[in-house]
């Protein structure tokens, strides 16, 4: 912990979804992008005792400066996969943030002043790799493109780290199909 | 005990603390014979106890390293010992309360693992140190403070117990046959791997007396009347075994 | 030894317990037993993997009883020696901890601490332990606890754990919780500390020393001390005296000197904006982060709110407090039990003690503490 009073860039994200949805992974990555742009870091999750099923939520805090509470208050951006975790944390967003889910899980509500966005990630890579569970980098792809709150250079390095070729294959692909979808989202809401 | 084997007790030493006509005085001596015969150096070896009179038998009596530990957790800390050190010879000494009730579950994980240990239980069929309560190794019927019109479970079969959970050997001698348990612990110490020797070894003070006999020379020629080889058990039923000491060497 | 600039000290991103597995290696454990349970069970699975490229020992035992007997035995080997855990598995090694501190076995004991009591909430964060780790065991004891925040720290408290249990010959705690544990941060695996080991061949008898604060020499099983080692009463030389009201008295009061004699080396605490501040936090793991959150913004509010956070539990912060309730009008004690450490506090601190507890298993937000302070200063 540090001293110093400056606080200016800090974001929060949340992601939510059902155990087995890749959801806690997908948070490590994303605060491994994050770390890899630079910034400093705190991820964390939220998950019962069963190893599959029940819900899953991972935080990822990114700042600046040092981080002094490294949970989400408030996310800025909020990632869901599953309608529980949509119906738990839709309704507590804040106006201006950021909503992404994806429409195979979700049905969406109103939601004031947030910024809802389908992306149909899991259509996507059951389209592409014959089964579901890319879904978690195409919403990476997706996130990075529409807000920026990580780079997609970091999200292929990061990806790109890892020595599973295959791994790597399919989920710089996803990151692709990810961007792709955020345009077409972003030209839905426009 | 002879002079012989003094050179392996710990100097400073009046006596031990057992009761007149104790079997773990002999126990004592048979493990140092077995030891001698073997010759393993003092500094090599560890020996480790729980808590009860046959604790004591190594502690503070034998000059080597000594670890006189927790009821029922002997052979634990012997595992963390002996895996860490593994050039020291690791001998439990404990009692049947203490190794196989309250350390029960300890024993058989040694066993199933097969930790280079060797276990020898000082099997007196009751707790001896706290009053004569009733003990997992309580003959049926027995009178106990605990159960006074006689202990109506079955006791356990120590060394089937350890062989079924991976002993490689396990052996089963009173302390009124001495000759026969310095070769069985000198057996399970040359053995590597997990090994077990029982001796059963009479408790006059708490058992005796409360079970018609109270005179040491009676207790023992009554212990002598209850053994029978193994091969003779073979044609028992389960239950008139747990009336005998089946004595023997046993192997998986 | 490498320092502070060898390439293992760059930061990467690493889960807390993680941070703890490298730590306890970097520090020189050599021996890890244990049994799985949440929120520990990642420490047990690194350490299996670290100590098997590092020519260590390691092995999963039948229960958690059994874990902290082979920790002792493997210590009393010479080799450093450590074992994870969390409530239940706590409450289990108690009388076996009591050994270790009676026989004066150096060895680590990182608790992660989740929501009790009972099996509780076991992937939830809770700090319900902290006096279980003082006076968990029977009998009169003084045990040494540390409190780490970050995944840095679990790192860095970890060796320090090491380092005053092998100093001190006391078994000592890092008591984690399952938000530091379980977190991910940035972690530098560096070696920018002097590492304590035993005195293994120092003259003097094992369990006695002239010095009535002193640390006796500890030889190894095998070294040809023909060690006799006892949870019961015993004499400088190791034999059993459970009828000598003296020597017993007299191996109870070194023993609590031990730690309590040395305050000054072992407990460490951090000030964040105390001199001017009216009112301080005082707290100590991951709410202490908050309470450090919550100051920030204080201040940003024109309150003059400021932190004392302990990474040391026990022997506790005592003169820290005490200065602290002379400095400043209120102390809010944050803690994620029903407030353990704020009576502690008030025993210490002239200043009125607040005690704000939170037993849901999540930690505190610091919007909470900042109402609180608010309502406090009306």
């Amino acid at each position: 912990m540090s001293e110093q009073m400056t606080k200016s860039w800090r974001r929060q994200v949340r992601i939510g979804g059902e155990a087995g949805q890749g959801v806690i992974l997908a948070g490590v990555m994303l605060a491994e992008v994050a770390a890899e742009d630079g910034r400093e870091v705190a991820q964390s999750a939220r998950y019962g005792a069963a190893v599959r099923g029940g819900d899953a939520t991972a935080d990822v805090v990114m700042a600046d400066g040092p981080i002094d509470y490294p949970h989400v208050e408030e996310p800025d951006i909020l990632i869901t996969l599953s309608q529980p975790t949509y119906d738990q944390y839709a309704p507590k967003q804040k106006a201006g943030t950021v909503l992404l889910y994806d429409p195979f899980f979700v049905v969406p509500k109103k939601c004031e002043g947030v910024r809802q966005l389908a992306i149909p990630a899991t259509d996507a890579a059951i389209r592409e790799f014959g089964k579901g569970t890319g879904a978690n980098i195409v919403i990476l792809g997706a996130l990075a493109a529409l807000t920026g709150v990580v780079t997609t250079k970091s999200l292929q390095k990061v990806i790109g780290k890892n020595p599973k070729r295959r791994f790597r294959e399919n989920n710089l692909g996803a990151i692709d199909i990810g961007a792709h979808l955020a345009g077409q989202a972003k030209e839905a809401t426009s | 005990m002879t002079r012989a084997m003094e050179k392996y007790l710990r100097g400073g030493l009046g006596g031990t603390a057992f009761c007149p006509g104790c079997g773990h005085g002999i126990l004592l001596g048979a493990l140092l014979r077995a030891v001698d015969r073997i010759g393993i150096h003092q500094d090599d070896l560890l020996f480790v106890s729980g808590i009860g009179c046959a604790a004591w038998i190594p502690s503070p009596n034998i000059g080597a390293d000594t670890l006189h530990t927790l009821h029922g957790r002997a052979v634990a800390f012997a595992t963390g010992a002996k895996i860490a050190s593994p050039k020291m010879t690791t001998i439990v000494v404990s009692g049947d309360g203490d190794i196989s009730s309250i350390g029960g579950n300890h024993l058989i994980h040694a066993a199933r693992r097969d930790t280079d240990l060797t276990v020898i239980c000082a099997n007196n069929q009751i707790y001896g140190m706290t009053g004569g309560q009733t003990a997992c190794t309580t003959p049926v019927g027995a009178r106990t403070a605990t159960d006074p019109a006689g202990n109506p479970h079955r006791p356990f079969d120590l060394c089937q117990l350890v062989i079924g959970a991976g002993a490689r050997y396990a052996a089963r001698y009173p302390i009124t046959r001495p000759p026969m348990l310095v070769d069985a612990i000198e057996k399970a110490i040359r053995t590597p791997g997990f090994t077990f020797v029982e001796a059963i070894s009479p408790c006059p003070t708490q058992f005796g007396r409360r079970n018609d006999t109270p005179d040491v020379g009676d207790l023992y020629e009554k212990v002598e009347a209850l053994c029978i080889d193994r091969e003779n058990a073979e044609s028992m039923t389960f239950d008139e075994r747990l009336k005998h000491f089946v004595i023997g060497e046993f192997r998986p | 030894m490498p320092g502070l600039n060898e390439p293992s000290s760059r930061r990467v991103l690493m889960q807390g317990n993680i941070a703890a597995a490298e730590g306890a290696i970097r520090a020189g454990c050599r021996f890890f037993a244990g049994y799985p349970i949440t929120p520990s069970s990642e420490i047990m699975v690194q350490m299996a993997k670290l100590l098997g490229s590092n020519d260590g020992r390691f092995i999963q035992m039948e229960d958690e009883i059994a874990s902290i007997c082979a920790v002792i035995g493997a210590s009393g080997s010479g080799v450093k020696a450590m074992t994870a855990t969390s409530g239940p598995g706590f409450s289990l090694m108690q009388e076996a901890l009591g050994y270790g501190y009676f026989t004066e076995t150096p060895m680590v004991l990182v608790n992660v601490q989740r929501a009790g009591p009972g099996t509780g909430q076991a992937t939830h964060v809770g700090q319900g332990d902290v006096m279980q780790a003082r006076y968990g065991t029977h009998g009169d004891v003084f045990p040494i606890a540390l409190c780490p925040a970050s995944v840095q720290e679990m790192y860095d408290l970890t060796i320090r754990a090491f380092n005053l249990s092998e100093r001190f010959r006391v078994p000592t705690f890092v008591m984690a919780d399952e938000a530091v544990g379980h977190l991910r941060e940035p972690c530098a695996l560096h070696g920018g500390f002097e590492i304590e080991h035993r005195n293994r061949h120092g003259e003097g008898a094992p369990f006695g020393s002239d010095a009535p604060d002193g640390v006796p020499p500890m030889p190894a099983f095998g070294d040809g001390k023909k060690l006799m080692v006892t949870g019961s009463t015993h004499n400088p030389e190791g034999f059993r005296k459970v009828d000598d009201p003296e020597i017993h008295d007299a191996l109870v009061t070194r023993l609590m000197r031990k730690t309590e004699d040395h305050r000054g080396e072992i407990v460490e605490v951090e000030e964040f904006f105390l001199d001017d501040a009216e009112v301080a936090f005082f707290a100590y793991g991951i709410s202490a982060r908050t309470a450090l959150a919550a100051a920030r913004r204080l201040r940003k509010m024109g309150v003059r709110a400021g932190l004392l956070r302990t990474k040391t539990l026990w022997p506790f912060p005592e003169e820290a407090v005490a200065q602290l309730g002379r400095r400043v009008r209120a102390i809010v004690v944050p803690e994620l039990n029903k407030g353990m450490f704020a009576g502690v506090c008030r025993a210490h601190a002239a200043a009125e003690v607040h005690s704000v507890t939170q037993t849901n298993g999540k930690t505190i937000e610091p919007g909470r503490l900042v109402t609180f302070v608010q309502e406090v200063l009306k």
